[in-house]
Formats: C-alpha cells, sequence, structure tokens
C-alpha cells in the first residue's frame, strides 16, 4: 500500500530516490511555478495521468474488500486529523495549486466516517465524548463552507491570517478528543 | 584591576559567611587566576584552552546559544583579527571575567562599557565558547577564494545534501563562521554571543542564531539521560568523554585524515540541523504507538526488546505474530550503529521552543549538533537512512541545516584557527 501512496501522490521533498510520478508532479506541471521550472513533454504527461488513474483504480480495488478493527478506525481518524493539522491547514499539501480545502474536506470526510462507525460504541462507552466530537466535527464543517465557492473552494491564498488560524483551531480543537476517540471505545 | 564575575561571587559569599572581605582581595593577579585551574569544578570554570576545544566532549550544560555569521570583510587581516578579539574574549568570559581591558563598569565614563554588563556578578557556569568555519570561508557560491584558503578547505567542509523530507530555511542555515555558547545559566551563554558578535561588527555579522533551554544528550557517564521534547530519553547511546578510543575514531579528526586540511587535526566537524516537531499531533499519540515509533519505552528509555536504559537492543526478537518487537522503522533501529556500517557520531542537541507558529502551535523542536570525524562518512549516511526510514519522520521536520570544520583547541597566547592561517 505504501508504494501505492508513493506513487499517487508523493510530495517532491519526499522523493525516495525513484521517478517522482502522481497528482503533485501532475500539479506542479498544470500550476507551474513563474520560474525555474520546465515542465513535462505530452508524452510524459499522458504517461503520468495514466498511471495516475491505473494506480487510483488499483488502490480502489484493493481496499474495497478491508475491514478494520476497532483501533484502526480510531487512529486512522486520528491521524487524518494529523495530516490537516500539519500539512492542510498550513498551505503545504497543494503548493503549486493552492486547493488544499478540497484535501482539508476529504480528510474530514474521512474521520468523520471512521467516527461514524464508533459511534454507536461510543455512546454506549462515554455519551460525553460522542456529543463533544459531534459538535466538533460540525464546527469545522461550518467554517469549511464559509470558504465554498461554486462546486468547491476558494484557494487557500485567499484565506485571510484569521481565516486560517480559526480553521487551525478548529482543527486542534477536534483532534485532541478525537484522540481519546480509540481508548474509549476499546477499553 | 577590574573584578572578575568569580572574584565578585567569593566577595559576596565571603561577606555572607561573616568573614573578613580583606582576605579575598588582590583580585585578577595571575596567581588568583592559576589557582582557579585546580579549583575549576568548584568555580564553574571549564578550561578554554587546551588540545581539543570545550564544548564537545565537556558534560553537556544544560543551556545554548549558537550563532551563525557571515564574514563580511574582504580582508585577511581584518578576519585573523576578528579571530585574535575572539579568542581573548572568549578566554576572559569562560573565566567568569568580563570582555576587554576595563570591563563592564569600570571603563571611561564618557564611553559605552567594553562588556556589556548583563553577567556581570555571574559566576562563569561552566560557560564554554566553540568555534567553527563554514565552507564559504573557503570559497563563497561563486567559487571566489575569498581569503586565499580554498587550497585548504577540508574535503568533506560543503553544504549538506538535500535530504528527503528538508524543508530548509535559508533563514535558519548556512553560515561561514559559527560559535556555539553553553553554559549552566542562559544569561551566560547570551551574554557570550552577545558580546562576541559585538567584537564582530563590521568583520562578520549574525547570519541566524538559536537558543536551546534543555539539553538533549549526556556527553558524559555521570550525567542522567534527559529527556526531549517528545518526552523520551535522548542520547542513551551517546559517545561519551569517557570513551577516549571511540573519541579518537567518531570525533577528533586525525593526523593524515585529509593531507590538503591537516590544521584541522585535532578538531571536527560540526553538523547543525533545526528540527521542527509537530508536538501537538504526537501528544495525541497513544503511549503504544509513541513507542513503536522510538523503539524504547518512555519511562525507563529501556528497548521494546526488554532490559534498562543501556541494554542493548535485540533486533532480532519476535511476537508471537511473527512481528518484530522492536519494528522496522523504530527510530532506535534505524539509527542504530548496526544498521549504519558502525558509525557513530557525537550528539550535543538541545530542546528549543522559538515562541508559536500562528496556528495555535508551538514552534518547538529540537536542535541538533553533532561531532563527527567526517560528515562523508557517517552523519550524511546515517540522516538519508533516517529520512527515509525512520516512523519518526511523520511527526519532525528538518527546517535548518548547516556543517562547519571545527578548528583543534587553542594554546595560551594563540589565537582560534591559527593553523589555518598559517604560512
Amino acid at each position: 500500500m505504501t508504494s501505492t501512496h508513493a506513487s499517487i501522490c508523493e510530495r517532491p521533498t519526499w522523493s525516495r530516490g525513484q521517478e517522482w510520478t502522481g497528482w503533485h508532479a501532475i500539479e506542479k506541471d498544470l500550476w507551474p511555478p513563474a520560474d525555474g521550472y520546465n515542465g513535462f513533454t505530452d508524452a510524459q504527461r499522458i504517461a503520468l495521468a495514466d498511471q495516475l488513474v491505473a494506480d487510483t483504480v488499483d488502490l480502489a480495488e484493493r481496499t474495497k474488500d478491508i475491514t478494520f478493527t476497532a483501533p484502526q478506525l480510531g487512529n486512522g481518524a486520528k491521524e487524518l486529523l494529523d495530516e490537516v493539522a500539519t500539512g492542510k491547514v498550513t498551505g503545504e499539501e497543494e503548493i503549486w495549486s493552492h486547493t488544499d480545502l478540497w484535501d482539508f474536506q476529504a480528510n474530514i470526510d474521512g474521520a468523520r466516517t471512521a467516527f461514524e462507525a464508533l459511534k454507536p460504541a461510543l455512546e454506549q462507552k462515554d455519551k460525553t465524548l460522542a456529543v463533544t466530537l459531534t459538535e466538533r466535527f460540525a464546527r469545522v464543517q461550518d467554517l469549511l463552507d464559509q470558504h465554498r465557492e461554486g462546486d468547491g473552494f476558494v484557494l487557500y491564498t485567499t484565506l485571510t491570517a484569521d481565516q486560517i488560524k480559526q480553521l487551525a483551531d478548529a482543527v486542534n480543537a477536534l483532534g485532541e478528543p478525537l484522540a481519546e476517540l480509540t481508548a474509549a471505545v476499546v477499553l | 584591576m577590574r573584578l572578575s564575575r568569580r572574584h565578585f561571587l567569593s566577595i559576596v559569599g565571603a561577606s555572607t559567611a561573616g568573614i573578613a572581605a580583606t582576605s579575598v582581595t588582590g583580585c585578577g593577579s595571575d596567581s588568583d587566576r592559576a589557582a582557579a585551574g585546580t579549583t575549576a569544578e568548584a568555580d564553574g570554570v571549564v578550561a578554554f584552552h587546551g588540545v581539543h576545544q570545550s564544548g564537545i566532549t565537556t558534560p553537556a550544560q544544560d543551556r545554548l546559544h549558537f550563532a551563525a555569521f557571515d564574514v563580511t570583510t574582504g580582508s585577511r587581516d581584518d578576519l585573523v583579527g576578528l579571530l585574535k578579539a575572539w579568542t581573548d574574549a572568549a578566554a576572559a568570559m569562560t573565566k567568569g571575567q568580563d570582555v576587554g581591558a576595563f570591563g563592564a563598569m569600570d571603563g571611561p565614563y564618557i564611553a559605552p562599557p567594553e562588556d556589556t554588563g548583563e553577567a556581570y556578578g555571574l559566576p562563569p557556569a561552566r560557560l564554554t565558547i566553540t568555534f567553527g568555519f563554514g565552507p564559504g570561508l573557503f570559497e563563497d557560491d561563486d567559487g571566489t577564494d575569498r581569503f586565499g584558503l580554498a587550497t585548504r578547505r577540508p574535503a568533506a567542509l560543503r553544504t549538506l545534501p538535500h535530504f528527503p523530507g528538508d524543508n530548509l530555511d535559508p533563514r535558519r542555515s548556512g553560515g561561514d563562521l559559527c560559535i556555539q555558547a553553553c553554559s549552566d545559566d542562559p544569561q551566560v551563554a547570551v551574554h557570550a554571543i552577545r558580546n562576541l558578535a559585538r567584537i564582530g561588527f563590521g568583520s562578520a555579522s549574525i547570519r541566524w542564531s538559536q537558543l536551546g533551554f534543555g539539553r538533549t544528550s549526556s556527553t558524559s557517564g555521570s550525567q542522567t539521560t534527559p529527556r526531549n521534547l517528545f518526552g523520551f530519553k535522548d542520547g542513551t547511546s551517546n559517545i561519551k568523554a569517557e570513551q577516549p578510543d571511540v573519541l579518537d575514531r567518531s570525533v577528533w579528526v586525525g593526523p593524515g585524515d585529509d593531507t590538503a586540511a591537516d590544521w584541522l587535526v585535532g578538531g571536527s566537524y560540526l553538523v547543525v540541523r533545526r528540527i521542527d516537531m509537530h508536538i501537538e499531533t504526537w501528544d495525541r499519540t497513544s503511549l503504544q504507538e509513541q513507542e513503536a515509533i522510538i523503539g524504547r519505552s518512555k519511562k525507563h528509555g529501556a528497548p521494546l526488546s526488554s532490559g534498562d536504559e543501556f541494554t542493548e537492543p535485540d533486533f532480532t526478537l519476535n511476537a508471537a505474530d511473527g512481528s518484530p518487537i522492536i519494528p522496522r522503522t523504530a527510530h532506535v533501529r534505524v539509527a542504530h550503529p548496526a544498521h549504519n556500517g558502525g558509525s557513530q557520531i557525537l550528539r550535543r542537541g538541545y530542546n528549543f521552543t522559538d515562541g508559536s507558529d500562528g496556528l495555535g502551535n508551538l514552534d518547538a523542536g529540537l536542535f541538533f549538533l553533532a561531532y563527527t570525524t567526517n560528515p562523508d562518512m557517517h552523519f550524511i549516511p546515517l540522516q538519508t537512512n533516517l529520512a527515509r526510514n525512520d516512523a519518526l519522520n511523520e511527526y519532525i521536520q528538518h527546517t535548518g541545516s548547516a556543517l562547519f570544520a571545527v578548528p583543534p583547541g587553542v594554546t595560551e597566547g594563540d589565537y582560534i584557527g591559527s593553523s589555518l592561517f598559517a604560512p
């Protein structure tokens, strides 16, 4: 799974010696830096696009029948929030396209899906935490919705410092109790 | 004669004890200074002069102020003059004395004091001042031999390569010269850098600097192992001052190691890395996961394979399900000499917190300092391995980088780096 992940979304700074492929390579080519970037040839573009589609189909195929344990779900939700806190809310993830809020939303969707799966069990064991998490997911979603435009979001670069801080605070406010989810459900 | 900080304290101490202060008059005399050598432990004086520079195998002090400088003069004479002035000032300050002939308080009334004064009355607090030379001193970015030193450039002294995951800030990287000031008192360390920077104006200018508030390594068996900001003991298997063979092999540059740069014999290389820690997300990680990432227990620092802190990790041990007890990506496994061709480096890093990041998180991490006999052989392969395989990478990011050649120690009357400038 790691190699497929690398192939699809390896960041340039994380290159491990092999050819840089996947979304971020394409991203840079679609939103090229002002200088010092030569771009791909058409043949390279076709190859990159074909591989991205093939890798994505492969990933979807390999993950559709996976079953998760409760700790895997809980920890997975926590790690999705970690990614938002260290990469999306800082604008580092989509450094050329600035489409970080799409990634932000996708990670929140993933974390919420994992939470929803555990929610019935959590409500039996720790009702207060279940309420807190429900509220804080809603708070993050409410903030994200304020930045919607068309069928997506505004670019990260149009956010003000205050708006970014609001988002970061909401992510931390959700991340902290979300990290308690696994122990609350399993113990 | 000016009053040294050490003597000032002696008087205060003696007075408090009710002993006649006249018994400690005659401060600043040569005989008093000589006597200081024999009472170094009690006075908190670490000898500045010696075969090697202090501040490397010296038991790691609690505080750090580190500064990297750009040399702004084009004159070789000015550069040598700066190193001589720095040597004199460093020798004085490490003894707990003020900088200059008149010091902080006793100079001409209509002139600014030579010493800035904030350490006046403070003990030496084991201050060490360690100097290093960056690649730019030998050749600038355009390949210009600025000071006629290019032929003496140590082969391994060049900008470190880009490692996977690096996100380096040029304002926290590089430098022609560096000074590492360590002390048990932060004010003493800051005073040292402040006064050396002041002496440098016109010849050298601070490029960047870093404060460190807690040591993250033991460099002597007499010290307990401290904790880094992940809350784990750090530097358990560090090279220690009590291992002279290992120091000769792994820290000090030896005769014949680099014949073009034989001036560096008795010196070392200093690798500097500013490592940001994502401490907020780390703090949300379960204890089990934290220990799996490090490969040691958080409480005692023992390897997960068993034993106590100083037990060698057993990487061959498997759990019932066949998975290794110390995971394949655990920091202790990936960093271990057994998986790095036997490479060892002397680590001397510090915890730092530089305020916050504007997004509600602390700007915190580990300011990594390491001394090695050859970065090409020891640090670069090790860091390449870590950058690729260490599970810790999810929680850290390297944001600053520099490499310096650390000249050998200086004898009384000589100046730091004189072997480099000798004809």
